[in-house]
């Protein structure tokens, strides 16, 4: 029998003689186990920020959750929530979806922030959202993989209703994830909405992707997603941009 | 262009639409519309392209005509070139004869309509 079982034994058969049992000793225990509660979501909070190297089944993780909901808010040394940590490693990327469907029931980040999925980093010039960070986050040494996870875990919070076509616009995915390493994400966002493509802020997309690369992979990955979506348009090649120039003639 | 230069955008450009392949986009009826500097450029890889209709149903020239790209006074020679059949083939996109299409948009286009009509002025009396 290890100490969580003894505890458990004790804390059982205490709980049962509660009513005859001497009250200065019942508040001493109940102190006791205030303490010890005190530190389980810190315990249990670390461990979630770990998930990259803890791998736990998500159904362990699931019941984890559920014993100990607050740890779901448990902010490491960082100032970040356990979700925010998973979005950093693409080893803990699959486990966001159950953060996030957990997230919403315990309120994480607070009410608008979809289970934490709309919670921004608190810190950097350029606050991105776990959102942002999921379709931006990349391993250039291992591309395909990653791109894989990280696609898989937005199809999951699509499916849970916890990621919308809206989204892209509102937090310009299709901008983040434009480039060769997350290439399965940006033509699965661009799917969801191929209207989205047309414009970045108000300005030709297509505009943006060929500005700051040393080479034409991202403007390739751009056209010819583009051309699947508007081939009438011929993959918005020809579009201008505010100043009325053309793409091929502006930069 | 100058990002990358014009040889390695062209690459660039043909790596995703293949040089006159088969399920060809109608990109020359583009070009004219958005970019009609680069009609040669595009023309040389895709000459296929001219024989093609577009979304709105329309052969190059009349996507040319149609985008207002082209004018009596900079560039006679596209209305003189037009065969007999063409001066009366009406446009599919505005079902308008082409004097008509050369009448409207944002700059008409006086030159052209005066001619076009001239070659054949029954059309003025013949529109359904």
């Amino acid at each position: 029998m290890d100490a969580m079982d003894e505890l458990y034994y004790a804390l059982r058969a205490l709980r049962s003689e509660k009513k005859s049992l001497d009250r200065e000793f019942l508040n001493d225990v109940k102190d006791l186990f205030t303490k010890t509660m005190e530190g389980l979501p810190e315990t249990t909070g670390e461990y979630l920020h770990n998930l990259h190297q803890k791998k736990p089944s998500k159904q362990t993780l699931k019941m984890m959750i559920d014993a100990v909901p607050s740890s779901l808010s448990y902010y490491n040394m960082r100032g970040e929530l356990p979700i925010q940590s998973a979005v950093r490693k693409s080893a803990s990327v699959a486990y966001i979806p159950l953060l996030a469907i957990e997230g919403v029931r315990y309120n994480v980040g607070g009410a608008d922030k979809r289970g934490g999925l709309h919670v921004e980093n608190s810190y950097g010039i350029d606050r991105r959202n776990v959102l942002k960070l999921l379709v931006k986050m990349r391993v250039a040494s291992n591309p395909e993989p990653d791109d894989m996870a990280c696609l898989n875990a937005i199809k999951e919070l699509k499916e849970s209703n916890l990621f919308h076509k809206q989204d892209i616009q509102d937090y310009d995915l299709l901008n983040f994830s434009c480039h060769t390493t997350t290439q399965l994400r940006f033509q699965y966002l661009a799917q969801m909405d191929p209207e989205g493509l047309k414009s970045y802020r108000w300005k030709p997309l297509i505009h943006r992707q060929i500005i700051g690369f040393d080479t034409t992979e991202v403007f390739q990955l751009f056209l010819a997603t583009a051309l699947k979506h508007h081939p009438d348009d011929t993959g918005l090649l020809f579009q201008t941009n505010d100043e009325g120039k053309q793409l091929l003639s502006a930069h | 262009m100058n990002t990358f230069g014009n040889d390695v955008t062209f690459g660039a450009i043909e790596q995703c639409i293949p040089l006159d392949g088969a399920g060809q986009l109608p990109i020359l009826h583009r070009v004219v519309e958005h970019a009609p500097q680069y009609s040669n450029e595009f023309g040389m890889r895709y000459p296929s392209a001219m024989f093609l209709r577009d979304n709105n149903g329309r052969v190059l020239y009349q996507a040319e005509l149609a985008s207002g790209n082209r004018t009596f006074g900079q560039d006679s020679m596209f209305f003189l070139r037009m065969s007999d059949e063409q001066v009366r083939e009406i446009d599919p996109g505005t079902d308008l004869y082409p004097f008509m299409v050369a009448a409207s948009g944002e700059t008409s286009d006086l030159s052209a309509v005066y001619y076009l009509l001239r070659r054949n002025p029954c059309l003025v009396g013949t529109r359904i």
